[in-house]
């Protein structure tokens, strides 16, 4: 399998992203070409962070001082190994840790880093110039989603903290996001977003099926598939399209596809999709089905289709064939404005 | 503790008033949400791994067929 792109890249600061050492009385200026780098990576959707070994208030205000805070998230400053602030990086923006690269002068905190966390991509800052030209930080589309990912990752930063903060149950907290979900047929615009979640999705994936922008784009047109996007909104902001559907429709209903961001992991947006589904196999008056592909990774979304009225009626060596066979009739969770 | 005792425990968490034979479907109790949390939560709290099979509606009705599925783990 070919390396997964980067999502997220790790600076360290003193030599790396400033010149000189903070503590030392340097880091006045930023390192010559780091911010086309910074500014480059961030318009390709790229997510940025920091490691670095500095007392966290006093690095943080110079970061604020040369204008640049805003594009890092979830910055670790502190005197932690470098590997752990890496991971706790990786946990907080919910995202595999293989598609993290992290920039540093010293060998020894790269070679740290490479020994605990051996996925993570490793590169000298004496490289930076060149970061924009590797494969691996080229995405193959820049979608409106794209663009705005790092605004996305805000407002969910915002929400976690609020979430936190919370006195209540998960339930009332759902309820006070005043969140509003999407389902509708895609069109033209939303291909290249359905592209990209259909690589970029791997836990939330229900068969990790890939299809060429080409196919994708005939599924809109052909009558025998019915293909869906899914958006969602709250009132901190918007998460963007975060759903993707795409089922059969011959004599019987097949779902091909059925994959979510991970972003809205904890939103319950795949009973809603299924919801949705049922009420359509129910319009339609056809028998459904589900593929489902087992892997390493996705046995959330077998659980989310088991629960929400699904049997497994096949199963060979984890090439699954689910039916949906419930009698229940059930509703679209009370938290959710739905909006077809 | 009980098994439906340690299983009402989840619920109570969540800030949700059930008995041991209340309908979670009907109720609209359950959503994915709620089906992987109480899977995640049972697998952690008991220390057990659910067999395919017994990720069924059926099992995951009540908080009652909840306890049933688990004591078969135990």
């Amino acid at each position: 399998m070919s390396e997964e792109k980067i999502k997220c890249v790790v600076w360290d600061l003193d030599n790396t992203i400033w010149e000189g050492t903070l503590l030392e009385g340097g880091a006045q200026k930023l390192t010559p070409g780091v911010i086309d780098v910074i500014k480059g990576l961030d318009e390709r959707g790229i997510l940025q962070s920091v490691a670095s070994k500095n007392n966290y208030d006093d690095a943080y205000k110079r970061l604020c001082e040369l204008g640049i805070n805003e594009y890092f998230l979830y910055p670790q400053i502190n005197w932690n190994p470098k590997s752990s602030s890496i991971k706790e990086i990786a946990q907080k923006l919910n995202i595999g840790i293989n598609t993290l690269a992290f920039v540093d002068d010293q060998p020894f905190e790269r070679e740290e880093v490479a020994h605990l966390c051996p996925s993570v991509m490793t590169i000298d800052s004496g490289d930076t110039k060149n970061i924009l030209s590797y494969e691996r930080m080229t995405p193959r589309f820049i979608t409106e989603d794209t663009k705005n990912r790092r605004s996305m990752y805000i407002a969910a930063a915002k929400r976690d903290e609020v979430e936190k903060e919370f006195e209540g149950t998960s339930n009332e907290f759902l309820q006070s996001l005043d969140m509003e979900l999407t389902i509708a047929p895609v069109n033209e615009e939303d291909l290249q977003r359905a592209y990209e979640l259909t690589i970029r999705t791997h836990q939330l994936n229900s068969t990790g099926y890939t299809y060429s922008y080409d196919e994708l784009k005939e599924f809109i047109e052909d009558d025998k598939h019915i293909f869906l996007i899914a958006g969602l909104k709250d009132k901190f902001g918007d998460y963007g399209k975060i759903g993707l559907i795409l089922v059969e429709n011959n004599e019987d209903l097949r779902i091909k596809l059925l994959l979510m961001s991970c972003r809205v992991m904890s939103r319950g947006v795949g009973s809603a999709m299924l919801i949705y589904l049922a009420k359509l196999k129910q319009k339609l008056n056809k028998r459904m089905f589900a593929e489902f592909k087992t892997t390493d990774r996705n046995r959330m979304m077998y659980i989310t289709y088991k629960l929400m009225g699904f049997d497994e009626i096949e199963d060979n060596d984890g090439d699954v064939l689910l039916e949906y066979t419930s009698d229940e009739e059930k509703d679209y969770p009370e938290y959710f404005k739905i909006k077809e | 503790m009980t098994t439906v005792e340690k299983v009402l425990g989840f619920f109570k968490e969540k800030g949700q008033q059930v008995n041991p034979d209340t309908d979670l479907f009907k109720g609209g109790y359950v959503n994915s949400l709620f089906a992987l949390e109480i899977v995640m939560y049972l697998e952690k709290e008991f220390g057990i791994k659910f067999k395919n099979k017994d990720i069924t509606e059926k099992n995951f009705k009540t908080v009652e067929t909840i306890a049933t599925t688990v004591e078969k783990y135990l």
